[in-house]
């Protein structure tokens, strides 16, 4: 054979041979790539159903906790109260009708606050009157009485798509405004809400002293940070973002959630 | 037009190395992998420019034996042992864990190699026209590094950790080096035979030597601006 022929064969070869190895190991990098990418969705499905799982047990067990409350200690404290009242106070003396009292007045307090502790768990007002009634009841109940000017402006166009998000999306505003109330020493608190297409958009902004992202990144990975992975937990099952922002005039946090999401899929 | 274009190709063993080194003097990549390939291109710069301007010297002024550096082919077979060796280290360097010990083993089986036969079979020094150009030794030199290469490729389909294949450390390199040593393997090792049998065609083919050359250093070129980006990430 030729020689010239050989060394042209030669080099069409030798660089077709280096073009179908890199063929290859494009191909195979694009395959690693999906593989990859199967098994991050796989991961995150499984996480999201953990996820789900915990929040659910944990509603569940609110559930549990304040019908129990409501149901047996409740009764047993209404029917104490009776007994309480069936005594003659008239034949006591002074002392004793004082006591007689302040029995009476510390049975109701406890009857009223586990009346409330177990509205807080239970979730029968968003059940019958929806998120935004709930919030508005929610935020009036626990600054009544507070030196904490709250002022509510939610979107009356927002209706429930999904029963479960709305849960979801309570508790955190829940676990946010007892945060606020406990750490923050604000006087003033906003909380509104808007619909963008099929989008909730939730604002809480209060003048005292807030997280930044930064720190809230930091804190849920602590172990007395439960109520903010929590957050982060319901956010993840929403498919939504959470953000926490310092201004000027005090802290805002932004929370996003996708409200028909769930219910497409 | 067709001297214009064959002058450009002639001395592109020189302009085409200026590309990777105006990116390593603009971006200065600082990955320790590319030292071997950024003395590569400065020695080659010097090598390089040797081999052209005694061809040039030789054409336009008729350099006869008699005179100094009348053959610029010994600068090809010392440009073959140093690019073998510059690119050993870049491969020891990149550490994939693959074929490590026969890396580390080919510099000096190939040093070996070269004493061997430049004592006994081939003269280092030109003596005549054609004398000094090892077919041998580059094409060894080529099968070394095309060996290399492809055990390069292999551990990237290997490896179980994902790595983009663009941001790859050296896959530039590799890619441009494998496409260069590819098709330089066979005018290697028919060279001295083309260039006395068939010195048209040799002169032409040569050509094709320069073109992928181009295409090395280019690839050089976006190693060093790839590498650049990862350092700002």
């Amino acid at each position: 054979m030729n020689v010239t022929y050989l060394v042209i064969v030669g080099i069409a070869v030798m660089l077709l041979m280096v073009v179908s190895i890199l063929l290859a190991v494009i191909y195979n990098q694009r395959k690693k790539d999906q593989h990859r990418q199967a098994v991050e969705q796989l991961r995150e499905q499984q996480q999201n159903q953990l996820i789900e799982a915990a929040v659910r047990s944990e509603e569940l067990e609110r559930h549990r906790i304040a019908e129990t409350l409501h149901d047996e200690v409740g009764a047993i404290l209404s029917s104490a109260k009776l007994h309480l009242l069936g005594i003659k106070s008239e034949v006591l003396d002074e002392r004793d009708q004082k006591l007689h009292e302040k029995g009476r007045e510390l049975l109701n307090e406890v009857i009223q606050k586990v009346r409330g502790i177990s509205h807080n768990l239970h979730s029968n007002i968003l059940k019958e009157f929806g998120l935004n009634e709930a919030i508005r009841h929610f935020v009036k109940k626990v600054t009544q009485g507070t030196m904490i000017q709250a002022t509510t402006a939610l979107d009356d166009n927002y209706q429930t798509e999904n029963a479960e998000n709305d849960i979801s999306i309570y508790r955190m505003v829940q676990e946010l405004m007892n945060n606020i109330l406990k750490y923050a020493n604000a006087t003033g608190f906003l909380i509104s809400s808007t619909l963008e297409g099929n989008d909730l958009n939730l604002v809480l902004f209060h003048n005292g002293d807030g997280l930044t992202q930064e720190q809230f990144e930091e804190l849920r990975f602590r172990k007395e940070g439960l109520g903010l992975k929590n957050i982060q937990n319901r956010i993840i099952l929403l498919k939504g973002t959470i953000h926490f922002t310092k201004g000027g005039e005090g802290y805002r946090i932004n929370i996003h959630v996708p409200v028909k999401t769930n219910n497409a899929a | 037009m067709n001297y214009i274009i064959h002058k450009i190709l002639d001395w592109s063993e020189v302009w085409a190395l200026l590309i990777p080194m105006a990116i390593l003097l603009w971006k200065n990549p600082k990955a320790t992998y590319l030292k071997p390939v950024r003395l590569f291109i400065i020695i080659f710069l010097v090598i390089n420019l040797g081999i052209d301007l005694i061809a040039e010297f030789k054409s336009k002024w008729g350099i006869t034996p008699q005179d100094f550096l009348w053959n610029n082919n010994f600068l090809y077979n010392i440009g073959s042992i140093i690019r073998l060796l510059l690119f050993s280290w870049f491969f020891i360097l990149l550490e994939q864990r693959f074929m490590h010990r026969i890396k580390l083993f080919i510099p000096f089986i190939f040093l070996l190699f070269v004493i061997i036969n430049f004592s006994f079979f081939e003269p280092f020094i030109p003596q005549g026209d054609m004398e000094g150009f090892s077919s041998r030794l580059l094409a060894t030199e080529s099968a070394l590094l095309l060996f290399y290469c492809l055990q390069y490729f292999i551990f990237l389909i290997i490896e179980d950790k994902h790595t983009h294949i663009k941001t790859a450390p050296g896959f530039w390199v590799v890619t441009g080096l494998s496409i260069y040593v590819g098709a330089n393997f066979f005018i290697y090792l028919f060279y001295e035979y083309l260039f006395v049998k068939t010195i048209n065609f040799a002169v032409t083919i040569w050509d094709v030597h320069n073109i992928v050359f181009i295409i090395f250093c280019i690839f050089i070129a976006i190693q060093f601006s790839i590498e650049n980006k990862k350092q700002t990430i």
